[in-house]
């Protein structure tokens, strides 16, 4: 009975690396877990300190951040519901951790889960698998950060946010144009292009102009023209 | 222990470290040996992805293409780092030596499999992965926005770091000066310019062509960030 309500009411225990486990394997990382809240802004762990959490994101958007020599942020990296967070066997984080909206984790200590990791084979291939899938993603940000131009930056990202809004994005048709809430300000894409606050703005207005993209609202944002905006984002 | 693995000296560093006799001669079951001349790619952007392994000695580069003609170096390998993309049926990057390299590969799809039996092999690249995403995401602030002298900084105690310094306190770059650009976004003049500067700065000295001693490595990291 116990064993099949446990994380029964977890919204990604199937997308995140719980989802490797059956019920009673699940137990021993349930027993663990805490449910922690973060409220947007709200920073989940610091650079440089000692490295003792890490987890699942249940719900909401984290941002990873590096410090650069000369005080600002670039942000490295973005985290999305049922992602795992943290660095297991690290010493101390390498980046801070910042919700950028008001998120949900389920959070374990390190070196607890590390012990799980030992008895579970499948959920460390699991982890090993998602590793290289961001690692492969690091790589692709930056051959996007030395290499493209600001306008395939922004469409790049926007195609990449509409994947990422999924079906939770609203749309007509299934081709038809799809609506979603830009889970970031335009301050915070600059941060993640390596681009002025201003340089975006141009940009979305300039999309918005030639019909690719409206912005009904301040935060939303409708994608008119996939392939126009495809297009754009491989422009040489 | 198989004789090529007793003398190999990326063994305490590679995937094989730690691994007792039976694991170690397990992977070295399913292990053939590759050398490549610098130059030499060992697997292309858009393979099928058949191929992985301990690189021995040497240098490689990672180099990911975009859509068009334009490409990034985005990781460099050493000895003892693990070569390849497991878990997908294509390559996403091209992988070719900087210099002559020795490699130990092996089958993916066979090296999964083996893996799957030895868990301590399987830790170890877990970790080797985590380190190296952790290594890719802190050279991002670099491309995206740090001053030139602070690029070549980092990539320079980043180089010292992974290659060692033998007794005489000479590195070895395994990179030309336009590659050092390549890798870093900026043009060879540049590259060269800023060395020469961190000479005068009394900060590096050169030595031949290839050669650098770093003399001042804390003034160096305070540069990079």
């Amino acid at each position: 009975m116990l064993s099949t309500t446990i994380c029964a009411d977890c919204a990604v225990r199937d997308r995140a690396l719980c989802g490797s486990l059956d019920d009673r394997e699940l137990g021993a990382l349930n027993v663990l877990g805490q449910r922690r809240r973060a409220a947007a802004g709200q920073t989940v762990a610091w650079a440089g300190e000692e490295a003792v959490i890490c987890g699942n994101l249940l719900s909401g958007v984290l941002k990873l951040v590096a410090a650069t020599a000369d005080g600002r942020e670039q942000i490295v990296g973005l985290l999305y519901p049922a992602d795992f967070f943290g660095q297991p066997y690290a010493g101390q984080n390498d980046f801070t951790i910042v919700a950028l909206s008001d998120a949900e984790l389920c959070v374990f200590p390190r070196a607890a889960f590390e012990r799980v990791l030992d008895d579970h084979q499948r959920m460390e291939r699991l982890l090993l698998q998602r590793t290289l899938a961001s690692l492969d993603e690091a790589r692709g940000r930056m051959l996007m950060l030395a290499r493209k131009s600001a306008s395939e930056k922004l469409a790049g990202f926007l195609l990449d946010l509409a994947a990422r809004a999924g079906e939770a994005g609203c749309r007509a048709s299934l081709d038809g144009p799809v609506t979603f809430d830009l889970p970031l300000t335009r301050g915070q894409i600059a941060d993640v292009l390596g681009m002025t606050i201003e340089t975006v703005s141009r940009q979305l207005t300039k999309m918005k102009d030639l019909g690719i993209i409206s912005l009904p609202g301040a935060r939303a944002i409708t994608i008119s023209d996939r392939t126009a905006l495809a297009v754009r984002a491989e422009a040489a | 222990m198989p004789a090529r693995c007793a003398a190999c000296a990326a063994r305490n560093t590679s995937l094989c470290s730690g691994l007792g006799d039976d694991a170690l001669a397990a992977l070295h079951t399913i292990a053939r040996r590759r050398t490549l001349r610098a130059g030499q790619a060992l697997s292309w952007t858009g393979d099928p992805a058949v191929t992985c392994g301990s690189l021995v000695s040497g240098v490689l580069k990672i180099t990911r293409a975009g859509h068009d003609k334009r490409s990034q170096i985005v990781g460099l390998l050493y000895p003892g780092d693990f070569a390849g993309e497991l878990f997908v049926t294509q390559t996403s990057d091209t992988i070719a030596a900087l210099t002559d390299a020795d490699l130990c590969v092996y089958p993916r799809e066979v090296l999964e499999r083996t893996l799957a039996c030895y868990p301590a092999a399987e830790r170890l690249l877990l970790q080797r992965a985590l380190a190296s995403l952790s290594e890719a995401r802190r050279w991002l602030p670099m491309l995206a926005r740090a001053r030139a002298e602070a690029r070549i900084a980092a990539l320079l105690v980043d180089i010292a770091r992974r290659c060692g310094e033998p007794g005489n306190g000479v590195v070895m770059l395994p990179l030309s000066r336009g590659a050092m650009g390549e890798i870093l976004g900026l043009a060879i003049e540049t590259v060269s310019r800023n060395m020469s500067a961190f000479q005068d700065a009394g900060l590096i000295s050169l030595v031949g062509l290839r050669g650098v001693r770093l003399l001042d490595r804390p003034a160096l990291a305070r540069l990079a960030g």
